[in-house]
């Protein structure tokens, strides 16, 4: 639709013609632009050739049309992802997910990961920050990925965008959000009252301490399945498994969990009732911060610094508030189920110890290990192995127990002796191994050979792989060695060496690097610093040290200088400066400034 | 097992080390040595007993010993990784056997750079613990809770630098530590925090 001035009307449907916008009425010219991809020369007056028109740039952003490309795609899928998990809010979600791929792309965050997983990811942060009911789970399902793996992507981009103190991925998520878009989906419709028994039973397995430790979506589908069941709709356990993605061992591991605590012997009106007591009573129940508010009186949660009183555990009252919806606060209910396994197997253990009657012998076999262990600690000066094998093998023969006393003894002796050993000797002696032992781990010949058939066997393929390796490098070798033999000899050396160059690895090398950084010593002096970094850099072959020291034996560094930052190799400033060095020591008359401005240049040229 | 439980009983409990009373348990100690000269890992597999090399996997050959209870990763540069060990002196006793071992293969192996690389210990302090109220509170900095993703929640602890892993029952695992004392440190700063959070 283009407006032409001379119809004074909208034109609908205007004419294309060689690159011209024509109106289709009149004719007029309403707009040319000739857009071309390949650049055309034309002669101009002066006979030379000149590039026709100029270059346009993208009208979008200052991106480049690849990062474009990138961006409309992962904008497509994370479009795709809200479509198939029916994810209400469209553009209001899809937007803040996009820029945080951005960042991520920006970050190089999506090398080595597969796209989807990381607009998975950037979608699940958006998700969790407009409280959306989406899990982790429900994504990796739709990927069809293991949900640790997404995990760990999801945890990765956390600590890229700096988000782990911040409060959408520090809180936990309630389990209660997702209560309401699992009964749509179980029931096909909305069902308030199933929903609302399905939040009291949540709350309540909350103040049980059910909930700390577990995935949101077990208690959910427990919920579920005992609040359909009550309200008479007919739900089977493999249906609410569908939908809550758990496994039926863990279903059924809730409702026995659900059922021990106190409110699993209710009825569901009486249920209902003290559910909806509990909550008048929550609004005015105060909190037992007793002790807490002693000793934490800073606000350390998100409303820090807005000068709101904290109100318990460095949380102010909205935020504590929050905290006790979210979690069913600190008093009160049964023990975790994991807390009552373990209580369990403790009473267990103690009444298993009480049965047993108990050797005296096991307590006394400890004293004289520690008599022992005090004549070797006087040897501990003048460590030599003889004296301490020699110990060894009498602590061995007189002892009671079996060789657990033996090392027991070996142990506190080493305890001290072994920090002598790190201070005398870099590399220790193994003298002090028993050496029979020790030749029980070695194969005899026949088992040797019979091993290299089994391993033989074992890695073909490897060994495969390996001997076409060693060939191509052989085959690769000769070829390159047959080029060179009509050249003259020198030139054969020359070409020898570039190949031993070559041929050491890319790993030699950068072990050797490490091992060198691990070893050197650290500067002393600026001048020492500079000369390693110089080295280690490798910027220039023509750097004159000498000058180098000079230049940090003036303290002060003035800031101008900081200006002149040329080329690297501009080593014909070496010439210049060496003229000009002599010519400041025969004048006097320069001032101080200019001599440092003039160093400065020149180690800004040479860094 | 049994024996260090013995052994610890009889160090009286020391309320100067230990305020919380108690004490964690090392369970795993992994150490590092070199052997200074490179190793030929398929002949040391085909002559010594209780090795695997899957060179196709992974290119260590693992070595076992029944006593101390140890694993040993042995690398074809001469360095080798020693796990399993329950006591710092068991860990040096193992690596040292292990290259005993390797030197009786015949390579020239020397005993240098004996390090300990990690601690690990796990305790129990008989209370259930809220974590959703620990990783959002003033700990919460340290903290990261995914319950969707791991029932525990993972501190990690500037200093000494650690790592613990709080769970809904009380129990705690603490790693990272070089030395045992870190752990033992790590664990009595934790625990007045743990205090603060656990059920009434």
């Amino acid at each position: 639709m283009v407006w032409c001035s001379n119809c004074a009307k909208n034109i609908s449907r205007p004419d294309y013609v060689e690159g011209k916008i024509c109106c289709s009425l009149c004719g007029r010219v309403l707009d040319e632009d000739n857009f071309s991809n390949e650049p055309t020369f034309v002669k101009n007056a002066g006979g030379q050739s000149q590039l026709s028109g100029n270059y346009v740039k993208t009208i979008q952003s200052d991106y480049s049309l690849s990062r474009e490309r990138i961006l409309n795609e992962a904008y497509n899928g994370i479009e795709s992802l809200i479509y198939a998990l029916g994810i209400d809010g469209g553009d209001s979600i899809a937007r803040p997910a996009l820029a945080f791929y951005k960042i991520a792309v920006e970050r190089n965050f999506t090398r080595g990961r597969r796209k989807e997983q990381v607009e998975a990811s950037c979608l699940y942060i958006a998700c969790r920050e407009n409280k959306k009911p989406y899990l982790l789970i429900d994504f990796s399902e739709h990927l069809r990925i293991n949900v640790y793996v997404l995990g760990a992507v999801f945890l990765q981009l956390c600590k890229l965008l700096s988000l782990e103190e911040h409060p959408v991925v520090q809180k936990p998520v309630d389990p209660s959000l997702f209560i309401h878009r699992f009964t749509d989906r179980l029931f096909g419709g909305r069902k308030p009252n199933v929903s609302r028994t399905a939040l009291h039973i949540v709350a309540s397995m909350k103040r049980d301490w059910m909930q700390t430790g577990r995935k949101p979506s077990g208690l959910c589908g427990a919920a579920l399945y005992i609040s359909a069941l009550s309200h008479g709709l007919k739900c089977s356990k493999s249906d609410v498994i569908k939908v809550v993605h758990i496994c039926e061992a863990t279903l059924t591991k809730r409702l026995i969990e659900f059922e021990n605590t106190e409110s699993g012997g209710l009825t569901i009106e009486e249920f209902n009732l003290k559910a909806e007591e509990l909550q008048k009573e929550g609004l005015m129940k105060a909190p037992c911060s007793g002790s807490n508010t002693s000793e934490t009186t800073e606000l350390l949660c998100e409303h820090k610094g807005t000068g709101k009183p904290p109100f318990a555990h460095g949380l102010c009252e909205s935020c504590y508030n929050e905290f006790i919806k979210l979690s069913g606060g600190l008093d009160g209910g049964s023990e975790p189920p994991a807390f009552q396994r373990a209580e369990r197997k403790r009473i267990m253990a103690m009444e298993a110890a009480a049965d047993n009657t108990e050797n005296p012998s096991c307590l006394t076999s400890p004293s004289p290990a520690e008599n022992k262990s005090k004549c070797l600690n006087f040897n501990k000066e003048g460590y030599i192995k003889h004296t301490s094998e020699d110990e060894n093998e009498q602590a061995m023969e007189s002892e009671s127990t079996g060789a657990s006393a033996h090392h027991k003894i070996d142990d506190s002796a080493n305890d001290k002796i072994d920090g002598v050993d790190a201070a005398a000797e870099e590399s220790e002696s193994l003298s002090d191994i028993d050496d029979l032992e020790v030749d029980g781990y070695l194969h005899n010949e026949e088992e040797k050979h019979y091993k290299k058939i089994i391993w033989e066997e074992m890695n073909k393929e490897y060994l495969e792989e390996q001997a076409l390796k060693e060939a191509a490098a052989l085959a690769a070798k000769k070829a390159y060695e047959a080029n060179f033999q009509n050249c003259p000899e020198d030139a054969q050396k020359l070409a020898a060496a570039a190949a031993a160059a070559v041929a050491k690895s890319k790993k030699e090398r950068q072990q050797k690097r490490a091992a060198e950084l691990k070893n050197s010593v650290p500067a002393q002096t600026a001048a020492e610093a500079t000369r390693q970094m110089l080295t280690k850099k490798r910027l220039s072959s023509k750097i004159n040290y000498d000058v180098l020291d000079k230049l940090f034996d003036e303290s002060v560094i003035s800031e101008d200088a900081k200006k002149s930052r040329t080329d690297l190799d501009s080593c014909n400033d070496d010439k210049p400066v060496q003229h000009r060095e002599r010519d400041l020591e025969q004048e006097d008359n320069y001032n101080e400034k200019e001599v440092y401005n003039y160093y400065d240049d020149y180690v800004y040229n040479v860094l | 097992m049994g024996d260090d439980h013995v052994l610890e009983a009889m160090e009286a409990m020391d309320f100067d080390k230990h305020p919380s009373g108690i004490v964690p348990i090392i369970q795993n100690i992994v150490s590092s040595v070199n052997l200074d000269c490179k190793l030929n890992l398929r002949e040391i597999a085909q002559k010594a007993r209780n090795t695997e090399y899957n060179p196709k996997r992974f290119t260590a050959v693992m070595m076992r010993i029944k006593e101390p209870k140890t694993t040993a990763l042995i690398f074809a540069s001469g360095k080798i990784v020693c796990t399993g060990a329950k006591t710092e002196q068991q860990s040096k006793l193992a690596a040292k056997k292990y290259a005993r071992i390797i030197q009786k293969l015949g390579f020239p192996a020397k005993f240098k750079n004996f390090q300990i690389q990690n601690i690990v210990g796990s305790c129990d302090v008989k209370f259930a613990i809220r974590l959703e109220l620990l990783s959002v509170s003033t700990h919460g900095v340290f903290a990261s809770y995914e319950p969707e993703l791991f029932p525990g929640l993972i501190y990690r602890m500037m200093n000494p630098k650690t790592v613990l892993l709080v769970f809904a029952s009380g129990k705690i695992v603490i790693a990272g530590a070089k030395v045992k004392d870190e752990v033992y440190a790590a664990f009595e700063k934790f625990f007045p925090v743990l205090t603060q959070y656990r059920r009434k």
